[in-house]
This record gives C-alpha cells, structure tokens and sequence, in this order.
C-alpha cells in the first residue's frame, strides 16, 4: 500500500507539474469558466422572474453547476496526457518498471482533483463579487469538494478507459464533445428540474453529473439531507467503478501490445 | 549467475493483424557483454525486447531474465532490467532531473539515495549541466542519453535497448557507443541492443544474433560471424543490369569465386583470394559482354554475414519491408 501512494504520489507530480509549466493551458483553463459565470449570469439573469425559480440571484443558482461544468470538463479530458505517455512511450517505460500499476491510474485522478481545486477557488471568489453566498458552513463545504472529487476521478478514469479503448486523440476528443455537453445541459446547473419538461427531467435524475451539482447546490445552500448523503454514495461508487474499468482498460492494453 | 542472463526459447509471437513476428526465437546472453540483436525492419527485435522486458505476453516459448520467468515472474523481472526504448520518452515539460527522478521513484528510491544516483547518472552521461533544463529542449543526442540515465537510475543487471542511435547523427552515434560500452566494462551491466545498422553491431557487440522473419538464423561474436565466410568479398558495378543467368553462367567455371549474386547493377561475389580473381572475374565478364565500372575488394561483414544466412542482401530486406510503426511490425 505504502508503495502504490508513493508511486501514485510520484505520478500525480509530475502530472501537476506538466500543466503547471504550460502557462497558456493553465490561462485558458482559467479564463474560461471566469468567461461562462460572466456570459451565463448576465444572458440568463430574467430566468430568475421565472415563476417556479427559486433564486433570487441566478450567479447564486448557476455557480455550483458551473463548478461542476468545470471539473468535468477538465477531467474528461485528462485521457489526453495518456495518449501522450503512450505516443511518447512514456507508458512502456513506466510498464517496464515495479511500478504498481493502479499508481498509473490514481496518480492522474490525483492530480486532476488538485488542480480542479484551483478554479474553484477563482469561481467561488468572482461569484462572491456577483452576489452569490455560500451558507452551507464547514459540512457543506466538505460535501461539495466531496461531490467534485468524486465526479471528476469518476470521469477522469473514464477518459482513461476510453483513451486505452480508442488509443486516438481525435476519438477521445469526439467521444468527450458527445458526452460531456449534453451530460451538462441533461442537469440542473441552468435550469430547475421543475422547469423543464418532464421527459428531461427523468434523465436528469438519473444523471451522476446532476448528482454532483444537486450535492454541490446543497453544501452552498446548507441543504444537506438523506438525499444529498445518497448522490454523495451514488458518485463515490461511480467513482470506485470507473477506476475499476480504467483498470481493466490498462489490463486490456498490456495484453494486446 | 553461472548460466546466461537471458535465455529465450522458442519464442513465437503472432499479432492481431495476422503478422507472425516472432517463430520459434532462441538465444542466449552471458552476463556482463553487450549483445546486439541484429536485423531489418520487422525481423522481430522489437518484439523480442517488448517481450523480455515484460511489455508483451509470447504466445508460446519461454523466456528467463536474470534467472525470473517473464510470463510467471514479470514484477521480478521488472525489478532487474532497464528499459529504453525506440522512442524519446522523456517528459518533454518536466526537467532532465525531474524525468530521471521519477523513473528512480519507480523502484522504491527515495530522498538522499535517489538525489545522489540522479546526480552520478547524469554527470556519467554528460548531462549535468543540462539537469534544470526542461527536456523538451534538448537535442535529440541528449534526449536519448536522458533516456539511458532514466534505464539505469535504479543500477539495472540489464538494459535492453531498441535501436537507441536510430536518426541520430554520426558524431553523436559515436558518443553514445562510447557510453554504452563503458557502462558494460565499468559497470559489468549487461546490455542487450538492437539495431539494424550492420556497422553498430560489428563496433559494439561482444555477442551478434542475426534474426530474419521471427528467428535467429546465426549467433557468434562479429568476428566469428565473419571468420564463417572465407577468403574476400567482391562488389563489382555494373554498367546496367545484366539479363538473368547471364553473369552466373560467365563466372560459373572459375574456381575459387563463389556464392555470386547479383541485385540490380551490383555483383557480390566471394573469393579465396579477391586481389588474384579480379582480373580473371573481369575477364569473364568482359567476354560475356558485361561492362564494369567499379570493382571493390574488402574483408567480409555482418552484410555478407546476413547474405550468406538469408540468401537475400541486408540493404535489399530493410527496403522489403519499409519503416515500422510503434516499434510493431
């Protein structure tokens, strides 16, 4: 065990380290939902005399949506520094080492989940200057890093599976604009399920995506209850399971190289 | 140790395509010499080294890297061998220290042990003072350096490499047979190399296995390998290609010429005595009405080596089977 978090660590580092250097990734990545929390609040602001909305202040309503929207973006596409590892034959080098293999799955969910902290952190403090609160105190701060962590290891292991499946960038890269945006539009981070229509409303109960942001919404708003704790395990699992397929992703590559 | 280091047996490997790239592999490697593996494009090497190094499972056939089963045993294996492979793998945005740091981290080293082989491996390789520098932006020369520092970080018994000094430039070639020969008399590493530059094999290899279509054809020192072939190899030019038959049915009587071939408007041919044949081979192949323009003499090489094994020249198989992808055939 001490072995697979040393080498998990190792890895995760040198992942950190890697986006680190790239200034302009790093800018973009940050400038980005910066750009979304703006251009949303400002074209969706009169959704809030909606009768049925709830919020008063739509940056208060969109902002744990577009946290999530962000984090999942950026995990989806993390296969991508896989591809490069095997191009570069990174990944043989690695193979050919004792390094214990689930390291080479962990260490880049690892470092994914850290660097997602990051514009975080710029998102809560610009919707702050758009008037959105957070009330939910210490538990439910921890239940929406919870939510985030979970959603983008579950979505980072994915995109390693499907980047050992398709070995292409730009089949990772198709497969992640076909998920990701209607995974984000079939969720409640623009609009309340009791908005939409009914058949919508369905898959956005059965969508981790929505989990995440309903968990989210709840540990700003201090809302935290059965069904916050429910999604909180429902995205835990889903979590464990994607880094059981990447696993066996990794597995399937060995044998056919 | 006191059997080989390496040992395949019967080594067969058939890939998804259908291509087999590996029939029946078998060699042997003494602990402590460098041996070359040597052949075209696609004869099977990489899938060897993929093979002994745990990358790839054989179909059939075994395998034994210091004294550890790769199929049964791959972790063990893992644990003895260095790897560089055909490719730069550093990570271009990460330091040359950094990359050789993490490969160290791999096999357990840690803090002071880890900083201090860093610091032997690169000032050993030159490359102390490109440490802080990102990979990226080092020559190709240096990239493949970077690579064998991150091989033998962790003090390996064995370093595969697969065609380390394919594209780079002469000089630079010269430099890194340099390093590699000096980590086998130094350091008593056991290096097992693949290449199909011919010249590589015969500079730097104590041991030579020859391998053509999945299969060692002949094994020995260079020198032994040559000694097989008596007396002197004739390359002669011709003026135009000659008809078939033609120039064997000039030469077929003279004695003490043999094994003549003929490819285009180059003649092969071996002598007893190449300086007393020449001017009866030119004779002959005047009479026939085959017009010459060069005539060389030389001692044989790994290239009259590969012909006489596989009947077919060692520039003629590179150019049969064209450039490989991903190190697979």
């Amino acid at each position: 065990m001490t072995e697979l978090i040393g080498h998990s660590a190792a890895i995760a580092r040198r992942h950190l380290l890697q986006v680190a250097r790239q200034p302009w990734l790093v800018a973009i990545n940050l400038v980005q939902p910066f750009l979304w929390l703006l251009l949303f609040s400002a074209t969706f602001h009169s959704i809030t005399d909606l009768p049925g909305f709830a919020e008063e202040n739509y940056a208060q309503f969109f902002l744990p949506g577009l946290i999530v929207m962000t984090a999942l973006l950026a995990s989806s596409w993390n296969g991508l520094t896989l591809l490069g590892d095997m191009e570069r034959g990174t990944l043989d080098r690695l193979l050919a080492s004792p390094v214990r293999r689930p390291a080479l799955i962990v260490g880049p969910l690892a470092q994914q989940v850290v660097s997602g902290l990051i514009p975080t952190a710029i998102l809560l403090a610009i919707g702050y200057g758009l008037g959105a609160r957070f009330h939910g105190g210490l538990v439910g701060a921890l239940a929406a890093l919870w939510a985030l962590s979970a959603i983008s290891a579950a979505f980072a292991a994915l995109s390693h599976a499907v980047a050992m499946l398709v070995r292409r960038e730009e089949s990772l890269i198709a497969m992640v604009n076909f998920i990701v945006m209607p995974l984000s539009f079939l969720s409640t981070a623009f609009m309340p399920a009791n908005l939409v229509p009914d058949w919508v409303a369905t898959g956005v109960a059965v969508n981790p995506v929505n989990w995440a942001v309903e968990a989210c919404r709840a540990g700003f708003d201090g809302s935290l209850g059965g069904a916050v704790v429910l999604r909180l395990g429902l995205l835990t699992a889903l979590a464990v399971v994607s880094v059981v397929i990447a696993q066996h992703g990794l597995r399937r590559y060995c044998r056919t190289t | 140790m006191t059997g080989p280091i390496i040992s395949a047996r019967d080594l067969v490997k058939t890939y998804r395509s259908g291509v087999r790239a590996l029939d029946g592999l078998s060699f042997d490697v003494r602990e402590g010499t460098l041996f070359g593996l040597l052949g075209p494009n696609g004869a099977g090497k990489s899938t060897a080294v993929r093979i002994l190094s745990t990358l790839s499972r054989p179909d059939a056939g075994e395998a034994l890297v210091a004294g550890y089963d790769v199929t049964r045993t791959p972790r063990e294996v893992r644990r003895r061998i260095g790897l560089v492979g055909q490719k730069l793998s550093a990570v271009p945005t990460a330091t040359v220290r950094e990359n050789v740091m993490l490969q160290g981290r791999m096999y357990g080293l840690r803090s002071r042990e880890l900083a201090g082989r860093t610091d032997d491996v690169l000032a050993r390789l030159g490359l102390a003072e490109v440490a802080a520098v990102q990979a990226g932006t080092c020559s190709g020369g240096m990239k493949r350096r970077i690579d064998i520092a991150m091989g033998i970080v962790h003090r390996p018994r064995i370093l595969f490499l697969d065609e380390p000094t394919t594209g780079l430039d002469p000089d630079i070639r010269q430099r890194l047979w340099a390093d590699l020969a000096d980590l086998v008399r130094r350091d008593g590493l056991t290096i097992l190399l693949t290449t199909h530059y011919l010249e590589e094999a015969d500079e730097l290899a104590n041991q030579v296995a020859i391998i053509d279509r999945g299969r060692i054809v002949t094994t020995g020192s260079p020198e032994q390998l040559k000694q097989q072939l008596r007396g002197d190899t004739l390359r002669i030019e011709l003026t135009r290609a000659p008809r078939d038959g033609v120039v064997g049915d000039a030469l077929s009587g003279l004695g003490g010429v043999s094994e003549i071939t003929v490819d285009g408007t180059r003649l092969h041919a071996r002598a007893d005595d190449g300086g007393a044949a020449v001017p009866v081979v030119l004779d002959s192949l005047a009479r026939a009405g085959i017009a010459v323009v060069s005539v060389t003499v030389a001692r044989p090489s790994l290239d009259d080596v590969y012909l006489r094994h596989t009947g077919r020249r060692y520039e003629t198989a590179s150019a049969a089977v064209g450039p490989t992808i991903g190190g697979l055939p």
